[in-house]
């Protein structure tokens, strides 16, 4: 099989297309929901979507170009590269997630010096109340 | 015309919701705030069906995506 034959069935299997219509399949291990639907509300004033579930479990999501003159096929590639953003974006917050956390305790933290003071005495309380708990629950085991 | 998100039984016409993927609160949610464009509401197996006021049939598509914009919403 040459490669422009290769790219068609390729093509075949991750887009079909009807007179009106697009369906691209997705995993989702790969896509979540959420990414699904943050793609699909970037292309609302372009397309109508539906999603649907086939019975390997894919997801199906369905596009109807509100204009007709769309090329089907590029709309369906230009959907599957939204997907691949909204998935990078979100991983890069889970991976971002903590400096994100630190560099806002530190702004907060600079701006009311105060707040330090405060975070430290409830770590204290904390600490001493969960000391206190254990101990309580020592004293009934030994009891 | 057989759209794939419309089912109809006994002469009415249903869009239907795939349970995994349109999720009860976002349905609860769009019944509270679109009373008066859905008519009834049910479940059958992996499916939400809600049976729709509608003056055209564009207004199912219409309500596929105000479903996705709803949900960025909520």
């Amino acid at each position: 099989m040459d490669n422009a034959k290769r790219g068609d069935v390729f093509m075949q299997n991750i887009i079909k297309k009807g007179k009106d219509w697009v369906k691209l399949s997705v995993n989702q291990k790969v896509y979540s929901l959420s990414t699904i639907y943050s793609a699909g509300y970037v292309f609302l004033d372009r397309v109508y979507i539906y999603l649907d579930k086939d019975n390997k479990g894919k997801i199906s999501i369905w596009l109807y170009p509100k204009n007709k003159k769309e090329n089907l096929e590029k709309l369906g590639m230009e959907f599957y590269n939204e997907l691949l953003n909204y998935a990078h974006y979100s991983s890069r917050i889970k991976v971002n997630a903590e400096s994100t956390k630190m560099i806002m305790q530190r702004a907060l933290f600079s701006a009311a010096p105060s707040l330090v003071h405060e975070a430290e005495e409830k770590e204290i309380q904390d600490l001493i109340q969960e000391l206190e708990e254990e101990e309580k629950s020592e004293t009934k085991k030994k009891k | 015309m057989i759209y794939p998100f419309t089912e109809k039984i006994k002469n009415k016409l249903f869009i239907k919701l795939h349970k995994d993927l349109y999720d009860k609160n976002l349905i609860e949610k769009v019944k509270e705030k679109e009373a008066d464009s859905i008519i009834s509401f049910k479940s059958k197996k992996s499916y939400y069906l809600l049976e729709l006021k509608v003056n055209d049939f564009v207004d199912y598509f219409d309500f596929c995506n105000y479903l996705i914009d709803f949900r960025r919403n909520i």
